[in-house]
């Protein structure tokens, strides 16, 4: 009763923890988001590069306006649109950068303006300072309380998985450990029957046949387990891979960010659509995603990078492939890697490659790793194509 | 297999309660095996609606189970019966609970699935426990009747007596004979049988620290 209670609780939470991993975006990621699925574009470097250049552009014009304005013109207000739109590439260092360099074009504006009033000219450069300076102050205060919101709930989202694994592992355990313990207890009783004085054949007899219940009960709860985890309901339309692989990354900028890790994609343009559960395939991309930083954690700073790469497979399907250059795998585990309860991790649960593996066999797919070089792992995940589901 | 225990009287009895119907079938035929008797209960409050037998009893008590929690329940239960120790399994202890299963006086706390001489030398153990309380109890309530069946004057004597004092200063403080205190001296040694005076305050004693 509370293994089932435990089950629908984790159902309940993959369904729910990923959705709410979906929802949890504030404004800025959802934009983002949109902005890269409409990009859809092979490379990811031009896309972030845009904004950046684009805010450059725009203080540069500022600076000439302002510049060959006469001073009763304030055209240096406008720098608070600079310091905004660098709330959307920086982090609070680079924002409080920028703004530091707004600040010395407006002061060198008012240097070398030519004409005009040069009293009204102090008062206008200094609210224009002023409003850089409030605007610095609050989209600091907003990016922090940002950053600090997405980490709990990522956390959250972490610990609650962790519990229920933890409940349900406790409520097997205690459920497989009532028959074993009678196993064990009348295989006992059986040897000290056969080996009294006289022996007593038909207690040992009878301890046999209670051993035989004890096991099956011990295999119904097995298959009562395993039957509770393929129950699941996939939710299965035609989806495209790629898009998944986007709406994952957008959601892992920030660990990506923090982590000092660039991430690279080349995603092929005319791969097959795919018949699956949007929300489990990208459980499946993030786990890999997650492994893939925490791999890269475990070794030095220089070239940190993920690649990700999709194509279309020799059998109409598509594939998926995540590499990195972090630690790689142990050779002596790497038949384990799938297993559950197998971690190479100190604190990992050696659940997620597992939950992999079924999300993947259950769309009839494939998944493997395999050694990437010059160092680091790369994880591959095939699945077919929609029209081969369909017949 | 065959270790030599200091086997338990014939008609000692282990009590098991657990929720689950294949353990305690198992139980039963292990214990059963080792010539024990065992009485089995789903549940404390099963166990509870039957009248405990006169003979040395050892429980043994699954930890988690519906309605009362086992430790909650030994708890509550060894204050009152002291003379039924308590040996605990449960499928998943953890350190603080099995640190408050031995600190309210457990036998022993085994996780399943245990070995079955781990079991059985804990309930010869406790067996040995509950017969030693009995015993003891069983002094204690036979001290309680000798001292009853002395008169009420023979009580006051008995208590002058054991504080050292003599005959002639009983005598003068209750205004009697010599002669009549120390009759009434050899009355109490009889009644509470008593070799010496020595043992009469050992007695004494004892009998004062059950009444507190």
């Amino acid at each position: 009763m509370t293994l089932r209670n435990a089950f629908g609780r984790f159902h309940a939470d993959v369904g729910t923890g990923a959705d709410s991993t979906v929802a949890i975006p504030t404004p800025p990621i959802s934009s983002r988001l949109a902005a890269i699925t409409r990009g859809g574009g092979p490379s990811g470097f031009i896309r972030s590069a845009a904004l950046p250049l684009a805010t450059a552009i725009l203080a540069i014009a500022i600076f000439i306006v302002d510049t060959i304005t006469p001073y009763e013109i304030s055209a240096a207000t406008f720098y608070v649109v600079v310091v905004l739109l660098s709330l959307r590439f920086c982090r609070t260092q680079g924002v409080i950068t920028i703004s530091a360099i707004c600040v010395v074009l407006t002061v060198v504006s008012y240097v070398l303006t030519p004409g005009g009033n040069f009293e009204t000219g102090i008062v206008n450069t200094s609210i224009s300072l002023l409003a850089i300076a409030a605007t610095t102050y609050l989209a600091v205060k907003s990016e922090s309380a940002r950053v600090t919101a997405e980490q709990a709930q990522a956390h959250l989202a972490h610990v609650a998985r962790v519990t229920t694994l933890g409940e349900i592992a406790a409520s097997i355990a205690h459920e497989i450990n009532q028959p074993l313990t009678a196993i064990v207890t009348n295989a006992s009783a059986c040897t000290r029957w056969m080996y009294a004085q006289p022996p007593n054949l038909e207690r040992a007899a009878a301890s046999m046949d209670n051993i035989v219940d004890d096991a099956n009960r011990a295999s119904e709860i097995i298959n009562r387990v395993r039957a509770l985890a393929t129950r699941t309901e996939l939710k299965k339309t035609s989806l495209e891979l790629n898009v998944v692989v986007h709406e994952v990354l957008a959601l892992m900028q920030t660990r990506f960010r923090e982590n000092r890790i660039s991430v690279r994609t080349n995603l092929s343009n005319d791969l097959p659509m795919i018949f699956g559960d949007r929300i489990q395939l990208q459980q499946v991309v993030l786990n890999l995603l997650v492994n893939a930083i925490d791999a890269l954690n475990a070794v030095p700073n220089d070239g940190r990078e993920i690649h990700i790469i999709s194509s279309k497979s020799n059998t109409c399907g598509a594939t998926i492939t995540i590499d990195d250059s972090g630690v790689g795998i142990d050779p002596a585990s790497v038949n384990h890697l799938f297993d559950a309860f197998h971690s190479t991790k100190s604190d990992g649960m050696g659940i997620g490659l597992s939950i992999c593996r079924s999300i993947i066999e259950a769309h009839s797919g494939q998944i493997w790793a395999a050694p990437n070089k010059p160092r680091g792992a790369a994880f591959c995940f095939t699945l077919p194509g929609d029209r081969e589901k369909a017949v | 297999m065959t270790r030599v225990q200091s086997s338990p009287r014939p008609d000692s009895a282990v009590v098991i309660i657990d929720d689950d119907p294949s353990v305690r079938n198992a139980l039963t035929n292990l214990f059963n095996s080792v010539g024990l008797n065992a009485h089995t209960f789903a549940s404390t409050q099963e166990f509870l609606a039957w009248v405990i037998p006169d003979t040395p009893i050892c429980m043994v008590l699954d930890v988690r189970m519906p309605g009362k929690n086992g430790l909650d329940f030994q708890q509550e239960f060894s204050r009152s019966h002291a003379e039924i120790p308590v040996v605990f399994i449960t499928a998943h202890g953890d350190i603080p609970m099995s640190v408050r299963a031995m600190k309210s006086g457990a036998i022993e706390f085994l996780a399943k699935p245990f070995k079955d001489q781990d079991l059985l030398d804990a309930i010869y153990a406790g067996l040995e426990k509950s017969q030693t309380r009995r015993d003891e109890m069983a002094a204690i309530a036979e001290l309680r009747a000798r001292h009853e069946s002395l008169s009420v004057r023979e009580r006051q004597v008995m208590d002058m007596v054991v504080k050292g004092q003599l005959s002639k200063q009983i005598a003068a403080k209750f205004r009697l004979s010599e002669i009549t205190v120390k009759v009434c001296r050899g009355n109490i040694m009889r009644k509470m049988q008593a070799g010496s005076l020595l043992e009469l305050g050992r007695m004494s004693e004892k009998l004062d620290r059950i009444r507190n």
